[in-house]
């Protein structure tokens, strides 16, 4: 296909002011209203005591200085950390190497994709409700398995040491999928002459895993990381549904601080105020995942010139 | 293990490392398997056989009581149609609301399209609770709450829907607009008579992506709708679990499960049937991270 | 393209197959405003009145579960037949979800016309101003304090403001397995006057099957039990201006210890407990203290059992109780809807005794209480254990900060103090020491 027209001159049609007014306003419109405007309001509204039916008033940086002293705010960033450190080197790690076993030529590959990425098109209530049932202390079908070899029973979700672990353990059955499959993709994509060209200067596997394989999907490595991170912050549907934030808070999420806060105690501002912080920490998140993967992307361009798209 | 295992298949063809790599891949597929498995088993068992201390795989007795149940305990029929009806709108108004600003983007030039491109990018980023507490009030400011309409506007807002459709309509060869400009077609017909249907597979694939979101999404339902005339099925289905420690409701776990698969059913059948645009939706919502 | 385009075709037939029938099965009130062709059916209300267009519409809200849930929406039924001018749809969901909604809905005209809360609530919504003062409207009500015990009436009222009609009061006993009592060589009817007592039936009835008592390690319960006991070792939950923790007392330290000891020392309650109603159920305990809302499904159950009042343990007669109540929100739906409410909210009073019976739960009125066709109900062997504590009950402190710090809140810092205590993660002390400086900086604020 004619990919790119030359942009030296712009024909008229390219500035149809009424056609494209026509064509751009409406999803703007609802894209300012539900997207960018909010991100404002939310600051706003963290400078206020606030209440679902009333307005008491303007408090300055009051909201703040609360939320500093909340030991429930502390506990909810830790939470949430040990949830990423537990979901997130698994699904980066673990997706990427599904994805090679699957880019293999293997039968039955398919049958293996679609197992592992099937989870990802459920429901979170579903994913709540029936690893709430597969970690069950007495019945659940993970410790009947694990007291076969001789482990066990584990309360996963009714004591504070393991009930983060179990949510972790949903949360990846539930997303691996989508990461290999996003992996998949990109290993598609790696030209096959260069692993063969590889292959004939006489490079291992191992070898050609990573100075060639590795190298090439580092963007997706970067996307895959930072929707990790991301995600991560913004557990929620998991917690509400299987442990409610308990046992003694050990698996209480940032989201669902939020959502406590706001819609159960009614405090908006403060909830708009744990909404601030939460953007500011996936803001500067965000920003070191950005700064990690740049660094030596440089250094890739320069020698390769080609990205995984 | 599995990189041992490549090494091991290069070097010698057939044998030993292959012989691996299959039994790494069963123990996978089953590991991924189980508990879907699992769930569809314990919904056709009786309670007893729930409960006891032996994994019975599948039901001796397999009965259709837990799924009865589930229809006439809970208002899931109520359920299932406010989601079908959130999701179908959300697509219909998905399909307009991006087509149109898909094909300014990556055909117009305008002085602020760099910038709204930039915006877009960044509400890509941004995350979606954030926007929650000020879009509830205004929701409770045009007396919408509890109305499939109030689930179902902020979703079409979804700039990765616009960029997915972009990247494709960029590549539709711009000789094709002048040649029907000069045949004094506008740019309305242009859009939905040529592009359009020339963009099938991207459509299709903002379409899935758009329908996935749509029929899971949670938070934002949880927040606006609260009766049976707007509760789509993961928050019906989340009231069950919310008493939590009031623990009696949150353990019948037959008729749980017969519920999940209701409400799984959709998707998986979407998903079954259509693995392969499902599998190019999201990778395709991937690129440009 | 052309399977995607079958797929969604598919999907709308579907949608109005599913619109067509779910307006065909029960045509009851369209809940306003939801604007599409699928007017919505409510569940459960059975409200068969055909829509004549004349009939006022309104809303009654409660968080109840199980058996409540089907008293109320039997109640319910029968108002809407004997009120062929009014048609109420009944919504219930679990309490805090209830709560949620109910502020969701505050200021919209599809919001509740009447609700139904735990007179602990009363502070919380009275001083935002979302539930309506009914000093006024007693008399419109059919009403009277004097029909009620003077704690329960007044503890309907913030700042001596009332606010709730009460509907019930309800303790907790203790729910005995009469086969495993047997079997253990216990009487079935005893009742529990000592902690001796207790200790000695607990410990006669553990074995390598089954423990004696469900105690429960995340259970809201675990700390309605304690709640008792604090008041029964002499104790006090907040100082008398209720503007600081008490109960990091010796006396709490006691009570709990108490608990702890069950599983820990006497071993008489099993570990880590998930589900303590499913444990009696299925024989795994032969006790559970439970509220009487308990009755109808401990009789569905099929095993014989029966009731005592909760186990008298330290000194003090006390038992930890709430109370459910008839209120009105404060914002008007327009006169017609609060004329329906009224009659709503007094003829549900006033046919208490169908609640009684059908709920378990303890009828407010002593009327109610003592009329012939309570009193003869075939389950009242079982809550007879409930109404003679009628005068030893202890609400939770009837303030605001209650919805932070009471046990319906699961960030509550002494629900999980005493959830970390039961699970053995910390001394009761140190766990009472923790949740007493948490409440102290909630009441501050």
């Amino acid at each position: 296909m004619g990919s790119k027209a030359s942009k030296q001159d712009i024909p008229k049609w390219r500035r149809s002011t009424g056609t494209l007014l026509l064509f751009i306003l409406p999803f703007f419109i609802l894209l300012f209203v539900f997207k960018i405007l909010p991100i404002f309001l939310n600051f706003y509204y963290s400078l206020f005591e606030m209440d679902l039916v009333k307005t008491t008033g303007f408090v300055g940086f009051e909201n703040y200085k609360t939320l500093f002293n909340d030991p429930h705010f502390y506990r909810v960033i830790r939470n949430t950390f040990q949830y990423l450190l537990y979901v997130g080197p698994v699904n980066v790690v673990f997706g990427f190497l599904l994805a090679l076993l699957l880019n293999t030529k293997l039968k039955g590959r398919i049958i293996a994709r679609t197992a592992v990425f099937m989870p990802y098109v459920l429901m979170i209530t579903v994913i709540g409700i029936v690893w709430r049932w597969l970690l069950d202390g007495q019945h659940g079908l993970i410790n009947q398995i694990l007291g076969m070899v001789g482990i066990g029973p584990i309360n996963w979700l009714t004591q504070e040491s393991t009930a983060m672990l179990g949510v972790a353990i949903a949360s990846i059955w539930w997303t691996i999928g989508y990461n290999m499959i996003i992996y998949l993709a990109a290993l598609q994509d790696i030209p096959k002459d260069l692993l063969e060209a590889a292959s004939i200067d006489g490079a291992g596997p191992l070898r050609k895993l990573f100075s060639i394989t590795i190298p090439l999907v580092k963007n997706t490595t970067f996307f895959v990381v930072i929707t990790t991170v991301i995600y991560s912050m913004q557990m929620f549907g998991q917690v509400y549904v299987m442990t409610g934030g308990g046992p003694n808070y050990s698996t209480l999420s940032f989201v669902q601080y939020l959502y406590i806060k706001g819609f159960r105690e009614f405090k908006l501002g403060y909830a708009s105020t744990i909404g601030v912080m939460l953007f500011l920490i996936i803001l500067v998140l965000s920003a070191i995942v950005f700064l990690l993967f740049m660094d030596r992307d440089k250094t890739k361009k320069l020698a390769k010139g080609k990205g995984d798209e | 293990m599995m990189e041992t295992a490549e090494i091991n298949k290069k070097k010698h063809h057939f044998t030993f490392g292959k012989l691996i790599l299959y039994i790494v891949l069963i123990v996978l597929t089953v590991a991924a398997f189980l508990p879907l498995f699992w769930i569809l088993s314990t919904s056709f068992k009786e309670m007893q056989e729930i409960f006891t201390n032996e994994i019975v795989w599948i039901p001796e007795n397999p009965t259709l009581e837990n799924y009865q149940r589930a229809f006439e305990a809970y208002p899931l029929v109520e359920w299932m149609r406010n989601s079908i009806l959130v999701t179908v709108w959300t697509i219909l108004l998905s399909s307009i609301f991006y087509i149109m600003p898909a094909y300014a983007l990556a055909k117009m030039e305008f002085k602020l399209k760099p910038l709204l491109m930039v915006l877009m990018l960044a509400t890509i980023m941004i995350p979606k609770e954030l926007s929650a507490i000020p879009v509830y009030k205004m929701v409770r400011a045009v007396n919408l709450m509890d109305t499939t309409a109030s689930v179902i506007i902020p979703q079409v807002s979804e700039a990765i829907g616009v960029f997915l459709l972009v990247q494709f309509f960029r590549s539709i060869p711009d000789e094709l607009i002048e040649a029907s400009l000069l045949d004094g077609a506008h740019h309305w017909k242009i859009l939905w008579r040529i592009f359009v249907p020339l963009s099938g597979p991207a459509v299709s694939v903002m379409i899935i992506l758009t329908f996935v979101n749509s029929w899971n999404n949670f938070f934002w339902p949880l927040l606006v709708t609260f009766s049976e005339a707007s509760m789509t099925l993961p928050v019906g289905m989340s009231t069950i679990m919310a008493s939590y420690s009031e623990a009696s409701a949150a353990r019948q776990y037959g008729l749980l499960m017969a519920m999940s698969v209701i409400a799984s059913l959709p998707t998986v059948i979407v998903f079954l049937a259509l693995q392969n645009k499902f599998v190019e939706a999201v990778t395709s919502s991937s690129i440009k991270g | 393209m052309k399977k995607l385009a079958i797929f969604v075709s598919l999907i709308m037939m579907l949608t109005l197959a599913l619109a067509g029938c779910g307006g065909g099965t029960d045509s009851a009130a369209p809940a306003d405003g939801s604007g599409d062709a699928a007017a919505t059916g409510t569940s459960g209300a059975g409200a068969a009145a055909a829509d004549t267009g004349d009939a006022v519409n309104i809303n009654l809200w409660a968080g109840f579960t199980g058996d409540d849930a089907k008293a109320m929406e039997g109640m319910v039924a029968n108002f809407n037949e004997e009120h062929p001018d009014i048609n109420v749809t009944f919504y219930t969901a679990p309490w805090s979800d209830m709560f949620t909604k109910f502020a969701a809905s505050y200021g919209t005209d599809a919001g509740p016309d009447a609700i139904i809360m735990h007179a602990t609530d009363i502070p919380n919504f009275a001083s935002r101003e979302m539930i309506a003062p009914l000093d006024d409207l007693t008399e419109q009500l059919g009403v009277s304090a004097d029909d009620y015990s003077e704690n329960i009436w007044t503890g309907n009222g913030y700042e001596g403001v009332q606010y709730g009609i009460p509907l019930d009061y309800h303790p907790m006993a203790v729910f005995k397995n009469v086969e495993l009592f047997e079997a253990a060589g216990l009487d079935p009817e005893m009742t529990f006057e000592t902690k001796e007592d207790f200790l000695a039936a607990a410990e006669a009835l553990t074995n390598e099957n089954q423990h004696g008592i469900a105690l429960g390690a995340e259970h809201a319960h675990s700390m309605r039990y304690w709640y008792g006991l604090l008041y029964q070792a002499g104790g006090e939950f907040l100082t008398e201006d209720m503007s600081a923790s008490a109960f990091n007392s010796p006396e709490g330290t006691e009570a709990l210890t108490f608990l702890s000891d069950l599983i820990f020392t006497q071993k008489v309650a099993p570990e880590l407990e998930a589900d303590i109603d499913r444990d009696w159920l299925s024989g795994n305990v032969a006790m559970v203290i439970e509220g009487p809302w308990f009755v109808p499904t401990a009789v569905d159950s099929g095993f014989e059992f029966t009731t005592a009042p909760f186990p008298q343990i330290f000194d003090e007669a006390a038992v930890w109780a709430g109370s459910h109540t008839l209120t009105l929100p404060a914002q008007s739906n327009g006169e017609d809807r609060e004329a329906a409410a009224i009659t709503l909210v007094s003829w549900i009073a006033e046919n208490s005794v169908q609640w009684g019976i059908s709920s378990g739960q303890i009828p407010a009125s002593y009327t109610v209480q003592q009329s012939e066709e309570y009193t003869s109900m075939d389950n009242y062997k079982y809550v007879k254990a409930f109404i003679d504590q009628a005068e030893i009950v202890h609400y939770e402190p009837l303030i605001p900060k209650t919805a932070e710090i009471g046990a319906d809140n699961q960030l509550s810092p002494i629900l999980n103090g005493i959830f970390s205590a039961l699970r053995g993660d910390q001394t009761p002390q140190e766990a009472l020491d923790t949740a007493a400086g948490e409440v102290d900086s909630i009441l501050q604020s």
